[in-house]
């Protein structure tokens, strides 16, 4: 039977069809489930319905502050998510990268005045962004403009300041004030500390910590919520003196043993012969400048420098500013 | 064909069932449907889109296993692929009112209200329309929060009048999902007697009462545990249904 598919007679198929076509449906990789789930929730939660009770002008302007504007800030917390949705991310993309060159430049300067300049940049382009998502089309006025813009850098602020503590919780910093020469520190330099190294066995003689030592008013010492960079000179239990070296350098003697003066400087208004301090337990002795003249009875340096190990903030790891002498901190001992 | 005359929920109901010399179904299209068609009703749509496709590698003209397919993809919450797949079916049955429904509600579903309003308006454009064709449009208009909706799930009900008493647990299952739960109460509750095997009815009415703070929740989430056992959809609304506080809270604040 040439030129039939099937039999005429029993039904049978006798040359196939050359292509068959598809019966089952496409299906979605379950890797993109959450992801469209998530693109659903932002799509509904931008949506904004306007009350019914407003006057048609109202509405259609709150329609549009609130669909557009307001939903273009909300969703560009992340920044460019807003351009992403509206399918126009091409047109920041200069922008956006220009904000992660600012948020790398506030993170590599963290803690020095650079830092903060390009934290305050990274802050109000993201501001810019985000108005750029909505706002802008719908105000023209150059003071509401300087009004929205100032609100929204002002709420980033306060969210990166929020996501910065949550996100560094552990990370600390300060500015040393005596400089060692050992730990390659001089007075001004900006360390990094961990709050998690803070305890009795990460804390050894030598370390540089972050703890609250006070400050001195009126020639008094007054305990306050000031931190300040310090070493750790003497431990629990031990007797610790103030002595003139044969070269006329003062150092410390810790039971009868003398500390290297590099590495243990001592601090010009420590440096009396006659001062001599037993620790008690629990506390250790810190050392760390002070900006005074004139000698300081034991009294005052006791209430001063002795300081109970667990009121240590952090335990300092990295040298970070300046840029020329970052890196880790060794340890002493 | 009827689209559920082939269904069979009594099992005295045996008449129509094709069987072979060895007393074997015959697994023809007609039976991989009646399959699909008893997994959607137990809510296994994974199931039940299997046993669609394995209907349509049968009979590609069955137009019912095609609209199957669609709306499983909708329940399985694959809404791009259920489109491009009502579209594919389009191409089979151009301007077919149900699969412009189908599409309505995958875009819906999907957060797309402008589109699934013009398909929608496209569908019931077209004649012959059938009572998924309106539930598809109530279902749009209740994402859109507009008062119509009730009004077309009346018109769907009215349409099956006498056909099909599938109907109301569709009608049940598009007010609860808009969140009307003491209307749908009303139509889940006759599904659950035309359907006293149907554990997605169930599962549907214990959700619905579940919502309003009703006790008798547990009871029917328990009838749909037990018509499908380990069924996590069942098991979850079972775990939220559980607290008194939370049932009084429910009574009190709807939801």
């Amino acid at each position: 039977m040439p030129g039939q598919t099937t039999c005429f007679q029993c039904g049978c198929v006798l040359c196939a069809e050359s292509t068959t076509a598809p019966v089952r449906p496409p299906r979605m990789a379950a890797w993109k489930r959450p992801w469209r789930r998530l693109k659903r929730a932002a799509i509904r939660a931008a949506r904004i319905i306007p009350h019914p009770k407003v006057s048609q002008r109202t509405a259609e302007w709150l329609d549009r502050v609130l669909n557009r504007a307001l939903s273009g800030i909300l969703l560009s917390i992340v920044p460019g998510v807003a351009h992403a949705l509206q399918r126009r991310l091409r047109s920041v993309r200069l922008y956006l990268a220009l904000w992660v060159l600012f948020l790398f430049g506030a993170l590599f300067f963290y803690g020095g005045s650079l830092g903060m300049a390009f934290l305050g940049l990274a802050v109000t382009w993201h501001a810019w962004i985000a108005l750029k998502a909505g706002m802008w089309q719908q105000v023209h006025e150059l003071r509401y403009r300087l009004l929205a813009m100032g609100f929204v850098a002002a709420g980033l602020g306060f969210l990166y300041w929020g996501i910065g503590r949550l996100v560094l919780s552990d990370i600390t910093g300060g500015y040393v004030t005596q400089a060692v020469e050992f730990h390659r520190v001089s007075a001004g330099d900006f360390v990094l500390a961990r709050r998690s190294m803070a305890d009795v066995e990460h804390l050894t003689r030598g370390s540089l910590v972050l703890a609250p030592m006070g400050t001195i008013q009126a020639r008094r010492p007054r305990r306050g919520p000031y931190e300040v960079i310090a070493q750790i000179v003497a431990l629990p239990g031990e007797t610790l003196t103030v002595e003139k070296a044969a070269t006329g350098e003062t150092r410390f003697v810790i039971s009868g043993q003398p500390l290297e003066t590099d590495v243990y400087p001592v601090p010009r208004w420590l440096t009396r012969p006659d001062l001599s301090v037993k620790i008690p337990e629990g506390c250790c002795f810190l050392s760390t400048a002070y900006r005074t003249t004139g000698r300081y009875s034991t009294d005052t340096i006791l209430a001063l420098c002795v300081v109970p190990l667990e009121d240590i903030e952090a335990k300092v790891f990295m040298r970070w500013l300046p840029i020329g002498r970052r890196g880790f901190i060794r340890e002493v001992e | 064909m009827n689209r559920f005359s082939s269904l069979e929920f009594d099992d005295t109901d045996r008449s129509s069932k094709r069987e072979n010399r060895s007393g074997e179904p015959i697994r023809d299209a007609a039976y991989f449907y009646r399959q699909a068609e008893l997994s959607w009703l137990n809510g296994d749509w994974e199931l039940a889109l299997r046993n669609y496709s394995r209907a349509l590698e049968q009979n590609r003209a069955m137009f019912e296993a095609w609209s199957g397919q669609v709306m499983m993809l909708i329940e399985l919450g694959e809404y791009p692929e259920a489109q491009v797949w009502a579209d594919k079916a389009l191409e089979m049955f151009p301007e077919h009112p149900e699969l412009l429904a189908e599409k309505a509600i995958a875009c819906a579903r999907d957060e797309k209200p402008e589109k699934a309003m013009a398909y929608s308006d496209n569908a019931v454009s077209k004649e012959k329309l059938t009572w998924r064709v309106w539930l598809g449009r109530a279902e749009v208009l209740m994402r859109r929060r507009s008062r119509l909706a009730e009004d077309c799930v009346s018109k769907a009900r009215a349409l099956a009048s006498g056909s099909t008493n599938l109907v109301n647990l569709e009608a049940g299952r598009v007010l609860s999902g808009g969140g009307r739960y003491s209307a749908a109460i009303e139509y889940l509750d006759r599904a659950v007697r035309d359907f006293p095997k149907s554990a997605l009815a169930w599962y549907e009415l214990g959700r619905c009462q579940s919502q309003l703070g009703f006790s008798e929740a547990r009871a029917s989430l328990e009838q749909a545990l037990y018509l499908r056992p380990d069924w996590d959809c069942a098991l979850r609304e079972m775990k939220k249904a559980g607290g008194r506080g939370r049932r009084l809270w429910r009574r009190v604040f709807g939801g």
